[in-house]
């Protein structure tokens, strides 16, 4: 296992727009750091600079301390999981498996043992003499993570391994690859688009802005303190309320936009603002009720077991402390000394 | 694009001088020639049809260009391969202006002209040309039959989602 440094990674495409720009990141021996961002912020872009499938336009990748940015694949000794799986759909389950092992020239006794305990880590014992075609999505994704893990390489790549599972399953995946990190240990990379994904899996996560490194820190902390409104609105589910100062009854403010999240606000009989209920969506224990408000509409969070439906007139509370401050043209977060 | 037969005179010219009237290697090389633009074609089609991941895959699992192509690439081309293979073959074998006009020995004859000349000014010897058609129709058959399972699409299923 090794660290990976990125140095002023940039790619440029031909017709001159950016897909990464000027990325700095390190990501530490064994971390878990997952690059998150909207379709098209160069995410996946990032990732397959790491792994050499494209080369950057300047700047360096250094895995474990050296210089890799000119070498190959193959010579950069990194795994990947693809979101499509890509396993070989000529070989069966051992064959892929065992395919990085063949190439790398292991000998067949050392190979089979691999192959073994790989598939015995993973619970797919039972499959190896399968074809692809003849597995569940949950089982070709189990393959593609073993063909990953047998090569025993110096970081693992994920390019949204789980975006073609079904919801269950993934929310099952999602804590198996929790678990296996903990227990091997290595260092993992993650991209993903899903803000769920990153905030459960990571140790921290690197938001990414249209090529930029927008924030980089632990889930908890861009979560609670991000540091523009692009971060604070990816964030959360549902969506940070953003509206003006004075549509939550604060003291008007120019050029200021505030952000609230919908579990900040609640619904109180006696609450400070009113409003009209928009629409209820229950989600179990809890109950996401949208107000619309004098000239915006805001989500807030109520108990599973609230009565309310559309047309009622209900009252809303929330702390001060709560509110976050958002300069509208730029989108960067004021800080309560600074706003 | 030319129609053969306007192609069959300057071609007969240059395989003369090159002396190679009468020797298989006269019909090699121009056949080879006028299948090799289809054959690409088709293989193009083909190769492009792979999912792209699959030779990252491979070069991410330690295989070099090649290396990807050899191992992957080309295992899951084979019903291409195949199919375009047969084809070239029976449009070789079943030449007949080419073959007619750069052979004359009768032992470098292929079996279409050989079937031709079958007829002499006498008689048409229909039972005979009936019988040597389907003598010479077997091999293609033989040979489309023992590939059939390798043309059938789908090889690739299961490699990528969808």
């Amino acid at each position: 296992m090794a660290s990976v440094r990125l140095r002023g990674l940039s790619k440029q495409y031909r017709d001159g727009a950016f897909a990464v720009r000027a990325l700095d990141l390190e990501i530490a021996d064994g971390e878990f750091l997952c690059l998150v961002g909207p379709s098209g912020c160069g995410k996946s872009t990032t990732l397959h600079l790491i792994a050499g499938l494209e080369e950057p336009t300047s700047g360096t990748v250094e895995i474990g301390g050296a210089d890799v940015t000119r070498l190959s694949p193959r010579e950069r000794d990194l795994a990947m999981v693809f979101q499509s799986y890509a396993l070989y759909p000529h070989l069966d389950v051992r064959g892929n498996l065992a395919f990085p092992l063949k190439v790398a020239g292991l000998s067949p006794a050392l190979l089979r043992q691999r192959v073994d305990e790989t598939a015995e880590l993973l619970g797919i014992t039972s499959l190896l003499a399968r074809k692809p075609r003849e597995l569940s999505g949950g089982q070709r994704q189990r393959v593609a993570l073993g063909r990953a893990l047998v090569r025993r390489p110096r970081a693992f790549l994920f390019d949204e391994p789980l975006s073609n599972l079904d919801a269950n399953l993934r929310a099952q995946m999602r804590g198996e690859l929790k678990k296996l990190h903990e227990t091997l240990g290595g260092t993992f990379i993650y991209v993903t688009h899903d803000q769920a994904e990153a905030m459960t899996l990571s140790d921290r996560v690197a938001l990414m802005n249209e090529g930029r490194l927008e924030q980089l820190g632990p889930a908890r902390t861009l979560y609670d303190e991000p540091r523009s409104l692009f971060a604070a609105r990816f964030f959360g589910a549902p969506a940070l309320n953003v509206c003006a100062p004075a549509a939550l009854g604060l003291s008007p403010q120019d050029g200021v936009l505030v952000g609230l999240r919908p579990e900040h606000l609640t619904i109180d009989a006696q609450g400070p603002l009113r409003g009209r209920v928009y629409l209820v969506e229950p989600m179990g224990a809890d109950a996401w009720v949208t107000v619309q408000l004098d000239g915006v509409r805001v989500t807030a969070r109520a108990e599973g077991t609230i009565a309310l439906r559309s047309g009622d007139e209900v009252g809303l509370r929330f702390e001060p402390t709560r509110v976050l401050r958002f300069d509208e043209g730029t989108g960067a977060r004021l800080t309560a000394t600074g706003g | 694009m030319f129609p053969p037969i306007a192609t069959v005179g300057p071609l007969f010219l240059a395989v003369r001088a090159l002396g190679l009237r009468d020797h298989l290697a006269g019909l090699v090389v121009p056949y080879a020639t006028f299948a090799l633009p289809l054959s690409l074609w088709i293989l193009t089609s083909h190769f492009k049809e792979l999912p792209l991941e699959l030779y990252r895959a491979a070069k991410i699992d330690g295989c070099t260009s090649f290396g990807a192509f050899r191992r992957v690439l080309l295992p899951l081309a084979a019903p291409g391969l195949v199919t375009t293979g047969l084809l070239v073959f029976i449009s070789s074998w079943n030449e007949f202006l080419f073959a007619l006009t750069f052979t004359s020995a009768p032992e470098r004859r292929t079996v279409p002209v050989a079937i031709a000349l079958f007829s002499s000014g006498h008689a048409e010897p229909w039972t005979q040309i009936a019988a040597a058609s389907v003598v010479a129709t077997m091999p293609l058959v033989a040979l489309t039959l023992l590939f059939q399972r390798r043309l059938v699409a789908g090889l690739t299923s299961g490699a990528v989602k969808g």
